[in-house]
């Protein structure tokens, strides 16, 4: 019961707005009460012992809907809930003039539902439909703006083409591109979740037994289940090469790319790799080792084409999508860790997701409520807009402070914990993978400097368009204030990593470059250039795929049409023409029968005759 | 079993009351739906005997078991809500073809024996009982098509009869060498089916069904077809192809099983080609059309998958009858109200007609299985995939088709629905012509999580 | 009951040359009096009550052309309770010189037709003749043979065939449908008795090749036909195709052939009953829609009762290629059928849409047994 008013009341609520929201545009609140109540459950459920729930689904095949209570759900529950209710409320002064707001509350809340879903079910199939309610509700929220008449909704400069590509998409496009994205990872990890039902028998997580089934189907057949599970993961946490949907959903109202970055969507496929690396004990299994490794080094690489790319980006809201990367590829990259380090690694993973869904949070929220004042999706803003927008700054600024791991603050005790882990891990993969951490690490702390110089010190001058907001600002600085209570926890667990001496030199470092960053925001440059545009990426999603789609398409249309030329042409023109023969008998001719007639008459005699008297 | 009378009451009354025609069918089929679902739940099996005919045919009778409720219970439900729906649709048709309202008696007569010889066709308990209602619902669908229908409407329905015709004859043949080899049609007396009469009727049945290369009929017929009407040919009566060759499978799977690879091979080739053709397409009505031939080519790959295969089937055609249903009653609603077929014209319908592209929504969600019955449907072809193929390239190619079918379907949507908006005038759109497919999309959805009776009347039928 | 019924007819028609109307009655009459209740024959003589009066439509002053349907019936009847040569002989010639008169009398008719029809008849008539005597002589091959020939030449069989387009296109539609319905009995039943699974291989062949070739000629021809008489002629020769593809069976399936040979006669009598009287008089296109359908084979309509039980008997006999020529020229027929429903439109006179209602009646019969068994007994 309890289950159903979690992920119910989210989407009830949401229906009055659906229904009457074209006269009565206060309903909204309604929406929000419903997120308010989902989060009043997962804060119930977190003081609730630690266990297994269940609802019947499939009696009859062994599925159920099965809910886990234990540390990373109780603990994500809550994230996912407390930050939905706060971008609800932001949403409300945000979102007020939008001409479609029951669509928008409707999958809004849809998405909190399903993510809620995702994080506490412990059934797969059942994860399954919030995963696919997940990248429903994406799409739609990502196409929201569907008239493609805003410039403001788009992503890249209008009108610019690179060769043959266009370097700018429109919301509906933006939409399309997610959803085909993450259905060509959706399917490979439901093919998994069958391959699972079909060695186990059973679909619970926490449930099966992991050691049969990587012991029946060996080595190559353990890589090919869980590199296809992981196939989802990877397309909606935008792992190389799947990022580029992440870069264009910034099309979607800025609240939108707030949830998306944050707390879910993106950050379920991270989830979802601990949820299994958690019950699957992979520092258990040989079997797993190539996978590991694997998403250990496409994770670290995510993250750095991720870092790189933010380096380049002018647009806010890109910029903080590709750091969103970078961050998902750090989670990815310390999870496959617990390999080799055990649980730790998952724990650590962990609660730099959390850390980072307050901070990117914040600063999405805070970069649309720049859009919002400045309308312009790129940066600018210099001392003025400061001045005007004091509680966005110091958001901006305690938000970056404590992402990029500057010490003491916020991510510096997670990113101690990292050093620590890599360091041990170093035995086993050399000193690569600490390098590449290390780099991601600077151009982190160095990308989200400019994004705080560029906006707020040294941007151009811009126009402000202030409308009086309250809730807007409300809700980022509850958000970013939870970073600080969460310092101090985080404190108490790594303060002996904190105080290594490794950990504190990658700490100078880092403030060096976010003061480097501050200092002098902008370089121009080719490569700069090409870092804005992200490497050129979009050519595989919008050139090479399409082009060899439509290759094949075209085959099959010349096919099509054979096959209809064939049948509906030749063969009735045959019959046509036979008939034609046919009847051209018909002569009408008496003479001309009877000569036919009496030849065939004869002949059947003559032959018939010979027959009977030869023998 | 009374539920199988209720329609007869639709067939009778429904040309009397001409206009309001359409309440009683609406009326009867919710009825007969609500009580078939019923027996889902309940697993009731029954017979009824008609009247026994020479040898060997035999008794000629009706016969209800799961697979039939469930099937059943599609066509019921569909044909009700299409009812409701012909309603204003055909009042527009009639209007555009310069005919009076007094049409709807001879609309209403065709329409509810058609519904009604494909709801008493899953329930034939004889084969030569099977074939005739197979062929009376061709025979009046070709003349909703050839009354009402569009374009070429003459040329379209003579080819879809023909090319039906051959479906059923060749059916008949095997059928009748059946019925030598068992000594009787009766369904569920039949012990072996010998591999000539599988070969034809396998035949006819990718004819019906159809299979690559026999599916160039389908595009016109369901295209051309005046949209209540495709709304039940696409959605219903292809699959029941489908249905025919489960029933043979469950008698004697010997052909299948030796051919598997075979087919199953061919069934990825149809849904995927098709998938690509519908890339390809500019009419509506025509797209969705080569989308009904992708998904039936789940059903072909669907049929050689075994245990869980055959509930992949059924599944299937629940999900794809409830989704293609929406999907045709949309691209009606688009032509009754705008006019609309061609994509090129389309583009950010979203703004003036918001209910209709909601309710596509549902209706790509139930293709592609995304939150909707269909999930199943998938989920049972996957799991039939790895139990007869195992892990490698058959399964990768069924994951192929999935993901196909999710792209193109949101793809439509981008291109009929979102983008720049073209500027027509609001409408007001009639409530029939939206409620009834937002009625079908909350049920795909609801079963998706009710689904238990589905999967339990399934079981008891394949053990 | 036959003499009184001779008798009869013969006092009704010498008087409707006075009165026209007691020319009708006396054949109505003469119907009944040898009404015999066998399904089978019921509906004989259904089409035969049908015949006759639809003549009433081509408008003629004379009564005594009412007796020309009776008197063939009469001989089909009877030919089907008899079974010694002579009356056998006298049948076949009662039930086919009474056409002849009926070609004669049509409107605006060139003499032509009638010659080239009456020429083929003779012809048709003395090989027929001949074969039957033949066979009972035990010239059992060259017999059967000439029995064919004669039976090809005589229903229409391609390639035999070249008088029918003509004849049914340029004679009163009415008589066509006599031609094409009632005529067709006697010469079958007598093919049936005389040849019913006792041919060799030979004139198996034969039968079996002008069987196919039957089936196609007529099917193509009716393709590209725009006229719907001209249509109903190459119908004609189809079915008569299909009627003797029935012959080939091995003799343990001759009942079963017997029944779908003679409930296709049945369905191809109603049909061109119909449609020629549709020509004569309109009709509703629903109607000739059904009739279509029933003519192309739709169960569970008349004419899909004789193709079914046609092809199970081929089936039964492992002529399993027969069986699908069968059904592909079934298919073939669609679209030529459905061209012939749309000409009609409505019904223009009562008359021709009560004869048209009865027709469709009849091929509404979706209960076989009936007609099936009785075909049986009657074989027996």
């Amino acid at each position: 019961m309890i289950w159903l008013i979690l992920f119910l009341s989210p989407v009830i609520f949401s229906l009055p707005t659906v229904i009457a929201w074209t006269y009565r545009r206060n309903l909204s609140i309604s929406s929000v009460v419903g997120l308010l109540i989902s989060l009043a459950v997962t804060i119930y459920l977190y003081r609730m012992p630690e266990g297994f729930y269940t609802i019947p689904w499939l009696p009859s095949l062994g599925i159920e809907f099965r809910f886990v209570l234990d540390y990373l759900s109780k603990n994500m529950g809550v994230l996912t809930a407390l930050i939905a209710f706060l971008i609800g409320i932001y949403s409300l002064e945000y979102m007020r003039e939008d001409y479609r707001i029951g669509w928008y509350w409707f999958f809004f809340n849809l998405f909190t539902a399903s993510m809620l879903l995702v994080v506490y079910s412990d059934n797969l199939l059942g994860l399954l439909i919030g995963w696919e309610g997940l990248g429903l509700a994406s799409w739609a929220l990502i196409g929201h703006w569907f008239r493609d008449d805003d410039e403001l909704s788009y992503v890249g400069v209008l009108g610019r083409k690179v060769g043959p590509l266009k370097m700018f998409w429109s919301p509906s496009f933006a939409g399309w591109r997610a959803i085909s994205t993450i259905r060509i990872g959706d399917m490979p990890m439901f093919l998994g979740i069958a391959l699972i039902f079909a060695l186990a028998g059973n679909l619970n997580v926490s449930q099966i037994d992991w050691n049969a089934v990587f012991t029946k189907i060996g080595l190559i057949g353990t890589t090919f289940l869980m590199i296809s599970i992981l196939m989802g993961p990877f397309t909606k946490s935008a792992q190389l090469p799947f990022s580029e949907w992440l870069m264009t959903a910034m099309t979607g109202p800025t609240t939108v790319s707030a949830l998306l970055h944050s707390a879910t969507m993106v950050a379920a496929g991270a989830y979802l790799f601990m949820r299994l690396s958690w019950y699957i004990q992979p520092w258990n299994y040989h079997e797993l080792e190539p996978v590991y490794v694997f998403v250990l080094f496409l994770g670290l690489f995510s993250s750095l084409y991720g870092a790189i790319v933010a380096l380049g980006c002018r647009e806010r809201k890109v910029l903080l999508a590709s750091s969103t990367l970078s961050s998902l590829g750090i989670m990815f990259a310390v999870t496959s860790l617990s390999y080799w380090v055990g649980k730790i690694a998952i724990v650590i993973a962990f609660i730099y997701l959390i850390v980072h869904a307050f901070a990117k949070a914040t600063l999405f929220l805070v970069a649309g409520h720049l859009i919002h004042a400045t309308h312009n999706r790129f940066c600018c803003g210099n001392l003025e807009l400061t001045k005007r927008m004091k509680l966005a700054f110091l958001a901006t600024v305690l938000s970056t402070l404590c992402l990029s791991g500057i010490p003491p603050f916020t991510a510096y005790w997670v990113k101690s914990g990292m050093d620590a882990i890599l360091h041990e891990v170093s035995h086993h993969l050399g000193q690569t993978p600490m390098i590449i951490f290390v780099l991601i690490a600077l151009t982190y702390s160095a990308f989200l400097a400019k994004f705080l110089s560029l906006n707020f010190l040294k941007g151009e001058r811009a126009k402000l368009h202030l409308h009086g907001e309250r809730l807007m600002p409300t809700s980022y600085t509850i958000m970013v204030l939870t970073l600080l209570p969460l310092a101090y926890v985080l404190y108490l667990k790594f303060f002996r990593e904190g105080l290594e001496t490794s950990s504190i030199l990658v700490g100078i470092l880092v403030t060096l470059t976010y003061v480097v960053g501050i200092v002098k925001p902008t370089h121009e440059s080719k490569i700069g250039q090409a870092l804005g545009d992200r490497l050129y990426l979009m050519a595989l999603n919008d050139l090479i795929v399409p082009k060899v789609g439509w290759f094949f398409a075209l085959l099959s249309y010349y096919f099509d049409r054979a096959v209809d030329l064939f049948t509906h042409s030749s063969i009735p023109e045959m019959f046509e023409e036979l008939s034609k023969a046919v009847r051209r008998i018909q002569s009408g001719v008496l003479t001309r029968y009877v000569r036919i007639v009496i030849g065939i008459v004869f002949a059947i005699i003559l032959i018939a005759g010979w027959f009977e008297w030869r023998f | 079993m009374i539920e199988l009378f209720i329609p007869v009451i639709a067939l009778i009354l429904a040309p009397i009351f001409r206009v309001r025609g359409h309440w009683i069918t609406f009326v009867a089929y919710v009825a007969t739906s609500a009580i078939v679902f019923f027996r889902i739940v309940s697993g009731e099996v029954y017979y009824l005997k008609i009247a026994k005919l020479p040898d060997p045919i035999g008794y000629i009778y009706l016969f209800g078991d799961s697979v039939s409720h469930i099937f059943g219970f599609t066509i019921a439900l569909v044909s009700a809500l299409v009812a409701l729906y012909s309603h204003p649709y055909m009042s527009h048709r009639f209007e555009e073809m310069g005919l009076s309202s007094k049409e709807f008696g001879r609309y209403w007569v065709l329409y509810n024996s058609y519904t009604y010889s494909m709801l008493l066709l899953v329930y034939s308990g004889n084969l030569l009982l099977l074939y005739t209602f197979l062929e009376i619902s061709l025979v009046t669908s070709f003349l909703l098509i050839h009354y009402y229908g569009y374009g070429n409407r003459r040329w379209v329905s003579m080819l879809y009869f023909v090319w039906t015709h051959v479906a059923g004859v060749l059916a008949l043949l095997g059928f009748i060498l059946i019925g030598f080899e068992n000594n009787t049609l009766l369904i569920p007396l039949l012990k072996s089916i010998p591999t000539l009469a599988w070969l034809l009727v396998f035949l006819g049945m990718i004819v019906k069904l159809p299979g690559l290369g026999f599916h160039i009929w389908l595009p016109y017929a369901h295209a051309e077809a005046p949209t209540p009407v495709s709304a039940l040919l696409s959605p219903l009566t292809v699959g029941l192809a489908g249905y025919i060759l489960l029933r043979l499978y469950e008698i004697d799977p010997s052909f299948i099983l030796s051919h598997r690879t075979a087919i199953f091979i061919y069934g990825f080739l149809t849904s995927f080609v098709a998938g690509l053709l519908v890339f390809r397409q500019k009419d509506l009505k025509r797209l969705l059309a080569y989308s009904t031939v992708s998904q039936m080519g789940y059903i072909l790959m669907a049929i050689c998958l075994g245990t869980y295969g055959v509930f992949g089937v059924i599944v299937q055609y629940v999900s794809h009858a409830f989704g293609k249903a929406i999907l045709f009653m949309s691209a009606g609603s688009i032509i009754a109200v705008y006019g609309l077929r061609n994509l090129d014209d389309m583009g950010g319908l979203h703004e003036q007609i918001p209910q209709i592209a909601n309710a596509s929504l549902i209706g790509f969600m139930n293709l592609s299985g995304v939150l909707t019955v269909g999930l199943l449907g998938e989920f049972f072809i996957l799991r039939g995939v790895l139990e007869v193929f195992g892990l490698g390239r058959m399964a990768i190619l069924v994951v192929l088709v999935f993901i196909l079918s999710g792209l193109y379907s949101f793809y439509t949507m981008k291109n009929v629905f979102y983008g720049k908006p073209k500027g027509y005038e609001v409408k007001r759109v009639p409530k029939c012509l939206t409620v009834p497919l937002f009625v079908i999309g909350v049920l795909s959805i609801a079963l998706l999580f009710y689904a238990d009776p589905i999967v339990k009347a399934m079981m008891g039928v394949v053990r | 009951m036959e003499i009184l019924a001779l008798i009869v007819l013969t006092m009704g028609t010498a008087l409707s040359l006075r009165w026209k109307r007691l020319g009708v009655i006396a054949g109505i009459a003469s119907i009944l009096l040898v009404l015999r209740f066998e399904p089978l024959l019921l509906i004989v003589t259904l089409i035969a009550l049908m015949n006759l009066i639809s003549l009433d439509l081509i408008g003629r002053k004379y009564g005594t052309v009412f007796a020309l349907p009776a008197l063939m019936l009469i001989a089909t009847v009877h030919a089907f309770y008899t079974s010694d040569l002579p009356s056998l002989i006298v049948c076949f010639i009662v039930a086919s010189v009474p056409t002849y008169a009926l070609v004669l009398i049509s409107e605006d008719l060139r003499t032509k037709t009638a010659i080239k029809y009456v020429t083929f008849m003779v012809t048709a008539t003395i090989l027929f003749v001949l074969g039957l005597i033949l066979i009972y002589e035990n010239f059992k091959l060259i017999g059967s043979f000439l029995l064919l020939t004669g039976l090809a030449l005589e229903v229409g069989i391609a390639p035999l065939h070249e008088w029918v387009p003509d004849v049914f296109s340029e004679a009163d539609p009415i008589s066509a449908s006599i031609i094409a319905s009632l005529a067709k009995f006697v010469p079958f039943l007598i093919a049936f008795r005389v040849l019913g699974g006792e041919m060799d291989f030979l004139s198996l062949t034969f039968l079996i090749a002008l069987a196919v070739i039957s089936m196609f000629v007529g099917n193509i021809g009716g393709l590209t036909s725009n006229e719907p008489s001209r249509i109903l002629a190459y119908s004609t020769i189809a079915n008569m195709g299909y009627v003797i593809s029935a012959l080939a069976v091995n003799p343990l399936s001759l009942p079963v052939a017997f029944a779908g040979a003679f409930i296709q006669l049945l369905a191809n009598s109603v049909g061109k009953v119909g449609f020629f009287t549709a020509i004569k008089g309109g009709a509703n296109r629903l109607l000739s829609f059904i009739l279509s359908f029933s003519m192309i084979g739709v169960p569970p309509l008349l004419g899909f009762w004789g193709k079914f039980f046609i092809a199970t008997s081929l089936l039964k006999s492992n002529l399993t290629f027969l069986a699908i020529i069968l059904v592909v020229n079934s298919v073939m027929s669609v679209p030529y059928y459905v061209r012939l429903a749309r000409f009609f439109d409505r019904g223009r006179s009562a008359l021709a849409s009560a004869v048209v209602g009865v027709c469709v009646l009849i091929s509404l019969t979706i209960y076989p047994n009936p007609i099936y068994y009785s075909c049986l007994s009657v074989w027996r």
